[in-house]
């Protein structure tokens, strides 16, 4: 059927998607977040010293990453009620996706970590600072520089990977746009509609990722104005090595 | 490994007349071994206050694992050290962090590669360590800051990051961060190898400039007309282990080793 309407008509079904997308959207916030939170944790368990944290922590990192996240999905949703944990469709989707968001970004928090000179930690304990002073003034910072333009590319994948969650029911965009494409036989435009909606997101990800990976690093702060101020009231004289 | 009790093998000794003549720093045959390699091998060492104590060497000798021993950055595996009032036994385990934390609190430490934390300007290097170990206020954190750079010269790169300046002002930030953590004792390791010589020289005028000042150091160094000019004494490590110590003028020109004096004929080329 050589029917071309559907290049005109697929916006018309933009608005009865768009429930679908802020699911999406919260979805993908919250599964990343805890996910990198768990993420930093792994990294930690990863490079820890004691054997059975590396090895836990590798063993979990490696699940998160291996397994396909459509897999994740029906282990959760219809895998854990036989062990007598039910989940709701929403829950068991971020539990699924924050796994495997876990074990993808453990690996890039971890690259940015061991970027950190290891002479950056020795200066911090010279001068006696905390271990967590230390991670957080010193290491996280540089670590960050190098771990956040791949956590954002992730990120887009993990908003592309919640069009999955559609098998398990989630009211996200795919699901609605199943229910409409089955109620109208519009399923072109109805696609199309939904493929625009998720352009509509990751095509800005992709540039803010790009633009990240150039400009992180280099800094252009300038804090000499606050510098200035504390100079015009220290001596004029400088005491200057003799 | 065991963790000991802060209280087990920590020794308080009594503040007292003989003060004066008590070493500050005294290393009793502290010894350090990487896998097969004995990197420090019974060393023992005294310093007293405001004496400055150059080691001297051929690379390998275990000079700047000696003094990383001093800050614990590396734990020796045998032997004790007391700084001031602080004493730490090795021979029964690793020390806990509170022994580690009170021992290091005395010393400031200056590295080969500088290690000035990027992401900070050279205010913020000095300026942070104060307020997050003595709880200083921001305001008076950065006002001893400015001090500490004026001291070394640098007021005028406050604002500027790492990057943005030279070798020899990174390791002059350095030395500014670590003295404003009120040190008792200076630990230099290499300064001014990473360095041309005459930035160099930079760095040795406010290490000559602290010497005057009475501050207490100890410098792993491969500058011997400085260590010979600026010394009250120079120990010759060779091996992991202290050949040969005392006086500057004596070791230079008639050292009692024939290991020092090769080592001495080959660096001065004499």
């Amino acid at each position: 059927m050589s029917d071309f309407s559907w290049l005109y008509d697929w916006p018309q079904f933009i608005p009865d998607l768009l429930p679908g997308l802020g699911v999406a959207i919260m979805l993908t916030l919250f599964s990343c977040l805890g996910g990198y939170i768990l993420g930093f944790f792994l990294a930690l368990g990863v490079e820890s010293h004691l054997k059975i944290l590396h090895y836990a922590a590798l063993v979990i990192v490696e699940l998160g990453r291996g397994v396909p996240i459509l897999v994740l999905l029906f282990l959760v949703y219809q895998g854990l009620p036989q062990l007598g944990m039910m989940l709701d469709p929403n829950p068991a989707a971020l539990a699924a996706l924050m796994f495997s968001a876990a074990g993808y970004s453990s690996e890039m928090i971890r690259a940015g970590l061991n970027s950190v000179a290891a002479g950056q930690a020795e200066a911090a304990n010279s001068l006696s600072m905390s271990p967590a002073d230390t991670y957080r003034f010193i290491i996280i910072p540089q670590a960050a520089r190098i771990s956040i333009p791949p956590l954002v590319n992730l990120t887009i994948i993990i908003f592309q990977a919640t069009s999955l969650a559609t098998v398990i029911t989630v009211p996200e965009i795919m699901q609605h746009a199943g229910v409409i494409g089955a109620a109208t036989f519009e399923y072109m435009s109805v696609y199309t509609a939904a493929a625009v909606l998720y352009l509509c997101i990751t095509i800005p990800g992709a540039v803010l990722s790009g633009y990240l990976e150039k400009t992180m690093g280099q800094k252009k702060r300038s804090k000499r104005k606050a510098v200035k101020a504390l100079l015009s009231k220290s001596p004029t004289q400088s005491a200057t090595v003799a | 490994m065991t963790i000991t009790q802060p209280s087990t093998h920590m020794t308080n000794t009594l503040e007292g007349s003989s003060a004066m003549t008590r070493p500050f720093v005294s290393a009793l045959a502290p010894s350090k071994q990487f896998g097969e390699h004995r990197a420090v091998d019974n060393v023992s060492l005294d310093v007293t206050k405001g004496e400055v104590v150059s080691i001297i060497g051929p690379s390998g000798a275990g000079k700047s694992s000696l003094i990383r021993c001093l800050n614990l950055l590396e734990s020796p595996d045998a032997g004790s050290l007391s700084i001031g009032d602080t004493t730490i036994d090795f021979d029964s385990g690793k020390p806990g962090k509170a022994q580690v934390t009170r021992l290091r609190r005395f010393t400031g430490m200056v590295f080969q590669s500088f290690n000035l934390f990027p992401h900070f300007t050279a205010l913020k290097n000095v300026a942070l360590p104060q307020m997050r170990v003595h709880r200083r206020s921001r305001a008076e954190a950065e006002e001893r800051a400015m001090e500490e750079l004026r001291r070394v010269g640098l007021e005028a790169k406050a604002g500027a990051y790492p990057t943005q300046c030279s070798g020899g002002q990174q390791q002059r930030i350095a030395i500014a961060r670590a003295l404003a953590m009120d040190p008792e004792l200076m630990l230099f390791d290499e300064p001014t190898s990473g360095l041309d010589p005459e930035i160099g020289a930079e760095i040795l005028q406010v290490m000559r400039k602290l010497a005057a000042d009475d501050m207490t150091m100890l410098i792993v160094t491969h500058e011997m007309e400085f260590a010979r000019q600026v010394s009250n004494q120079i120990a010759v490590m060779v091996d992991g282990a202290v050949i040969e110590q005392g006086n500057p003028e004596k070791i230079m020109s008639d050292p009692e080793q024939e290991r020092t004096n090769r080592f001495l004929s080959a660096v001065l080329g004499r």
